[in-house]
């Protein structure tokens, strides 16, 4: 239940660094009408530069290494990273693999990272680690 | 010019990482490249060095998350064969419901992408808010709404109960009477139709030279199915025919609108496969050898090779399996997904098309690849970069201009 | 063609030939019917051409899967015949044994149109080299993948750098 009021909307930006695509549609699935997550004003957006939150799927393999480095330096600050599904944790099934560059604490150190675990997380829990996110970053502000 | 232009606009997400390169002239596109390297993570190299073979059933199904029955079943069947594990008959008739049941999940999601990429937004929410239905009814029988894990070597984990059988019946007959609605929707719109009918054509010789499967080739004439062909489980008992589009709209022309009417008819076929299941199946054990060491002692002393195939949501699947005695883990392994040879029959389709007609052609053979990446597109030697967000507007913007 | 006849075509022209089957279904039974046919690297052409001749239909190219048997490799073609007719499909393997000392084989790209994938595949994994191939480069890995490593191999040549997590950890 958000009983709180939020000053603004959450705007996401999705990346996906090689994932098996079932976090993503879980994702998807969160934004349609059973789980409904558009009515707290949070939407995908399709650039970086809009985003506050950006949400990142899959174990990071060797090519998407650079593309997830630039896109976190494209979104301005205030930014919080939200990590979906194990793999992005720790690797998940794929863990000791020879075209994987590690989880995502190890590409991007220092940044502000909110975890979902789960192989897919269920889509509720998905919009409860947004809410995390997001009651984080109004305090921030 | 070269542009850049990027290929699997969709929602984000739901695409793999995958570069596409275009050669333009004019606006008409003459070459299609694809370079796909970003979401190898090197699943084979795990099963064959790292995983014994029941871990690697639970990484088979992470190869992709959509389809996410296909590939273990690929795996079982062909260590069953190599291993002579028998599987009792209830057993083969629940992997056949579980089968249509992920089917019907599967062909729900494209449609709502497809309607999506044409720029019906309210559809693809129609659409998914539809599909929660069958979400409900794999979470009730299986514990998890995707990858789930239900099958093991000698039968499945789980049993349908008979508390469940009710709900199924509600959710077979919600579908049915839901059926003409989606139908009337996507295959009775007039923009719909002018945005697919003649666009995206594949015929009937390249599709058979360029080896497609799936409902991809069915749509340009060609019966294969392996369901029909080389059945596998269950399957004798239902006598199941492949679906062309001439059952519908009386002709087959190949190009993206008799995909969708493939697509849309299987799924009312995969309902009554559901409904004659449920009535026949018969009782007794679900799997053959309930601990886990006896399975892995067992599959440890075989020796052999076999081939085993499936009829994925998107196509046919096949994976190769060798083993060899002592030997834990799998000696040889290869997956081949569906979606990696139906990827060449891109070129034919994409020829003479506009770049606005990417985004549906594309998605209209069902890539299970999440594609946030970019296309690029080569164009008289000049290079520009469009984001995959650009390239939906572009789409978007053809179908307004048609319903003007 | 049943699968008698096939098998007779090919011991004509001097393969080896042999049949596995495998029976499916609960109340109504059917049989998966593998042909293996064990081909000399220098006639892979001349074997699929004579298959591609005995078949009714444009045989269907599955894929190309390999093995590493110490001192030599091991590929077979998978391919099907006779779709589209109820119950009458067979799976057609050609298995072909390459030494390491030499490894070289002609591509079927002219004969087979759709194998291109699958053979890029097998030269980057398996460290094959395709002869004649249209499109060397790589399929699935990364363009700086480090030369002479090849993921599916069991010997020197197998990856040794993975992404150990758990070293770091503790």
């Amino acid at each position: 239940m958000i009983s709180k009021s939020f000053k603004r909307a959450l705007w996401v930006f999705h990346v996906n660094s090689g994932s098996c695509n079932g976090c993503d549609i879980e994702i998807i699935a969160a934004l349609t009408p059973r789980y409904d997550v558009e009515r707290f004003g949070i939407k995908l957006v399709a650039s970086p530069r809009h985003a506050d939150v950006i949400a990142f799927t899959g174990p990071v393999t060797n090519d998407m290494v650079d593309k997830v480095k630039r896109i976190y330096e494209q979104t301005p600050d205030p930014k919080v990273i939200l990590v979906v599904g194990s793999c992005g944790i720790s690797g998940g099934v794929f863990h000791e693999s020879y075209h994987l560059s590690g989880p995502i604490e190890k590409i991007l150190p220092g940044a502000k990272c909110f975890y979902v675990p789960g192989c897919p997380p269920r889509p509720e829990a998905i919009i409860y680690g947004v809410v995390k996110a997001w009651e984080y970053l109004e305090g921030f502000e | 010019m070269k542009y850049e232009v990027p290929v699997g606009p969709i929602h984000p997400a739901l695409k793999e990482p995958i570069l596409l390169r275009f050669t333009l002239e004019g606006e008409k596109i003459v070459d299609v490249d694809v370079v796909a390297s970003q979401n190898h993570r090197g699943v084979e190299w795990i099963g064959m060095n790292r995983n014994n073979p029941i871990q690697s059933i639970y990484l088979a199904e992470r190869v992709c998350g959509i389809c996410n029955f296909c590939h273990p079943s690929c795996l079982v069947m062909a260590v069953e064969e190599i291993a002579g594990i028998e599987v009792p008959e209830r057993a083969e008739y629940i992997r056949v419901i579980q089968g249509e049941l992920e089917r019907i999940h599967s062909h729900l999601l494209w449609a709502g992408v497809a309607a999506h990429e044409l720029g019906f937004d309210s559809l693809l929410h129609y659409v998914w808010m539809v599909r929660e239905k069958v979400m409900d009814i794999l979470e009730i029988v299986n514990g998890n709404r995707v990858t789930k894990s239900i099958i093991m070597y000698g039968g499945v984990r789980r049993d349908i109960k008979e508390e469940h059988i009710p709900k199924i019946r509600e959710m077979i007959d919600y579908y049915r009477q839901g059926f003409k609605k989606i139908a009337k929707l996507f295959l009775e719109d007039k923009t719909i139709k002018m945005r697919t009918r003649e666009i995206g054509v594949l015929n009937k010789e390249d599709a058979i030279k360029l080896s497609a499967v799936g409902p991809t080739v069915r749509a340009s004439g060609v019966k294969k199915d392996v369901r029909q062909d080389m059945p596998y489980f269950a399957y004798p008992d239902f006598e199941v025919k492949a679906i062309t589009p001439d059952l519908l709209t009386g002709e087959t022309i190949g190009d993206t609108y008799d995909r969708i009417v493939v697509r849309l008819l299987e799924v009312k076929q995969s309902l009554d496969i559901i409904e004659k299941a449920i009535e026949e199946m018969p009782k007794g054990e679900i799997l053959s050898e309930q601990k886990i060491i006896k399975i892995l002692a067992q599959i440890k002393k075989s020796e052999g090779e076999a081939v085993a195939r499936y009829e994925a949501p998107r196509g046919e699947d096949i994976h190769y399996v060798k083993l060899k005695s002592n030997f834990e883990q799998l000696y040889s392994w290869k997956v081949r997904a569906p979606t990696y040879i139906n990827i060449l029959s891109w070129r034919p389709m994409l020829l003479d098309m506009q770049i606005a007609d990417i985004p549906i052609v594309a998605a209209s053979i069902d890539p299970c690849m999440s594609c946030t990446n970019r296309v690029i597109v080569v164009k008289n030697n000049k290079e520009k970069i469009l984001t995959a967000e650009e390239l939906h507007e572009l789409s978007v913007k053809k179908t307004r201009r048609m319903m003007r | 063609m049943n699968v008698d006849e096939i098998i007779q075509k090919f011991k004509e022209k001097g393969y080896e030939a042999w049949v596995k089957e495998k029976e499916a279904g609960v109340k109504i039974k059917a049989k998966k019917v593998s042909v293996w046919v064990s081909v000399d690297r220098k006639k892979i052409r001349e074997a699929i051409e004579l298959m591609i001749n005995i078949s009714e239909d444009f045989p269907h190219f599955s894929i190309i899967s390999a093995s590493d048997l110490g001192n030599d490799v091991e590929l077979n073609y998978h391919f099907t015949v006779d779709y589209g007719k109820n119950l009458e499909e067979k799976i057609v393997s050609f298995k072909v044994i390459i030494p390491k000392k030499d490894l070289r084989i002609k591509s079927i790209t002219p004969l087979i149109p759709s194998a291109i994938f699958s053979e890029r595949e097998i030269k980057e994994m398996m460290g094959v080299e395709i002869e004649e191939i249209p499109d060397g480069r790589h399929m699935f890995l990364t363009k700086d993948f480090p030369d002479g490593v090849y993921p599916w191999r069991r010997d020197e040549t197998s990856p040794k750098e993975t992404n150990k997590l758990y070293e770091e950890w503790r």
